[in-house]
């Protein structure tokens, strides 16, 4: 962990400069696919810039932190597991959409394997 | 110890003993004292101060003057010319007769003649011997050169005074004797002499000029190499000045050199440091939870506005940036197959806002949250994250991890 940590923080300071870019390229590639589904709507690229920034910020405080953290899409056609799924939907089938993925962190204690330790569960639909 | 009067060598012709005045060289000081007390000499203050004295020194001289206007003017008390009486108790610094005999002699001689004749019969003493001192270098002591050795005698004549002693001993007569032939005799004060000691200090002009320019050669030599001095000095200085500058440029270039690896090893101490997690888990939390709600909300807002016009729009638009996706590009295949399944998706107002938050998520996971770093290539985040696993690994199953790899330890 502590190299990790490490790594991130040092890497960090090498690419912050270019996430500004990256972020501008991801909103457009988003703001284009959701203009087509919204045409009327005007004020999508500006919430979608809130939106890929607070996400990015929480990126990067994960990168700088002395855990390993996981986020994971649940793949469709997953049996749904309420260990780290959350639905709306009743009954128990099988993961037809992944609304937002599972966040989690990687426990590791010495000798033993590895555990995942959920922090938000993710929202899914299930057929 | 010395002891002599206050007056020093100032006329005292016509001045009588006010004090007995000593220095101390252990304490390295003057002491004194007072012989006249309204106007009136004590005599027994003169026998009080020699005891004084010799109870604090043991080592002593004591020396004063009877002057009462006797001997000629300017008479410095430690010049050893008539007028003057020395006593001499004995010590150890000038070896003098160590013999308690001797020392007792001289003692109650010297109590005899302070409490037994009066200040007149110390004058008297006086005008009866005229110099009439006997040093005791030559009154039997052994060791002469011992005591011509002391700082404190050599500049002066020890001497005793003559007490008037009628018996005498033999040492007494050989002190006397030396005493003759060492000091120089006291000549009564003529017309004749007067006049030679006063013609002999008349000097003629020439030599007196040639005795000025010399000393004025020896003043310019002096102020020469004074002045040579200072100049070495100067340069000395000078040179110490340019390499001191030098020593300084090297040390502060040294300094700055450390100051830059100094700065560098704060870094490398602050990556090694052991860090301490910089957020809760209830923060981040929060911060995800925000996310998604932030999201929810966003889309939900978005749904109510107006949409396209047909689902073969949406289908249009949608289906391509699905199969750019990594985690959608199964589905996008699926859906694919089945038109009909996303038809019925898109038809749905609540699950076609799911599946826009869903294409939403996707990007944002495999942008920004799957690599190692946010800004990163895939090639090297792939590779930091395997990198990674290495590490841990190695670390921590090792045997298990090069099995695993097919490695060899």
């Amino acid at each position: 962990m502590l190299v990790r940590q490490a790594l991130g923080q040092g890497i960090l300071k090498e690419v912050k400069s270019r996430q500004e870019s990256l972020k501008r390229e991801l909103e457009e590639r988003l703001g284009t696919v959701l203009s087509g589904l919204f045409p009327e709507r005007k004020n999508v690229k500006k919430q979608l810039k809130m939106l890929v920034d607070d996400a990015v910020e929480l990126a990067n405080m994960m990168a700088e932190e002395k855990a390993l953290f996981l986020s994971e899409m649940i793949p469709i056609g997953e049996r749904f597991n309420p260990v780290h799924m959350d639905t709306y939907d009743e009954g128990d089938g099988h993961v037809q959409l992944c609304m937002f993925p599972v966040f989690g962190l990687v426990v590791r204690s010495e000798g033993t394997v590895d555990t995942i330790k959920v922090l938000v569960k993710a929202n899914v639909e299930i057929s | 110890m010395k002891c002599g009067t206050d007056d020093g060598t100032k006329d005292v012709s016509r001045a009588t003993v006010r004090q007995v005045r000593w220095f101390d060289p252990r304490a390295r000081q003057w002491s004194s004292v007072p012989l006249i007390v309204n106007g009136r000499i004590l005599r027994d203050r003169i026998a009080h101060a020699a005891i004084l004295i010799s109870e604090h020194v043991p080592c002593c001289i004591v020396r004063f003057l009877h002057l009462q206007g006797k001997g000629p003017a300017a008479i410095p008390w430690s010049s050893g010319q008539r007028g003057e009486s020395v006593i001499i108790l004995g010590g150890e610094d000038f070896d003098c007769d160590p013999r308690p005999a001797r020392f007792n002699m001289i003692w109650r001689k010297m109590k005899a003649t302070f409490s037994g004749s009066g200040q007149e019969g110390q004058g008297d003493a006086v005008r009866r011997g005229g110099k009439r001192s006997t040093t005791m270098e030559s009154g039997g002591r052994p060791n002469n050169e011992q005591h011509r050795k002391s700082p404190e005698v050599t500049d002066e004549k020890l001497s005793t005074p003559n007490y008037g002693t009628k018996g005498g001993d033999q040492d007494e007569k050989q002190a006397r004797q030396a005493d003759a032939q060492e000091a120089p005799p006291c000549v009564p004060p003529s017309a004749n002499t007067d006049v030679s000691k006063y013609l002999r200090h008349i000097e003629e002009p020439k030599t007196k000029i040639a005795r000025i320019e010399t000393a004025s050669a020896e003043n310019a030599n002096r102020g020469a190499q004074s002045l040579e001095q200072l100049k070495n000095r100067l340069e000395s200085s000078e040179r110490r000045r340019q390499r001191v500058e030098l020593e300084f440029g090297k040390a502060m270039a040294e300094c700055e050199k450390l100051s830059r690896h100094n700065i560098a090893l704060r870094e490398y101490i602050d990556l090694t440091r052991q860090r301490q997690p910089i957020y809760t888990d209830d923060e981040y939390v929060a911060r995800i939870e925000r996310l998604n709600e932030y999201t929810k909300s966003w889309i939900a807002t978005l749904s109510k506005s107006q949409q396209t016009a047909n689902v073969q729009q949406d289908m249009s638009t949608l289906l391509p940036a699905l199969d750019q996706n990594n985690y959608c590009r199964t589905f996008s295949s699926v859906l694919q197959k089945n038109p009909n399944m996303l038809e019925c998706i898109l038809e749905s107002r609540p699950r076609r806002s799911s599946l826009i938050r869903q294409f939403i998520w996707c990007e944002l996971s495999e942008v920004i949250f799957r690599p190692f770093c946010f800004g990163l290539t895939d090639d090297v985040s792939d590779l930091l994250s395997r990198t990674m696993r290495t590490i841990r690994g190695l670390g921590e199953f090792p045997d298990v991890w090069c099995v695993d790899q097919g490695l060899t330890r």
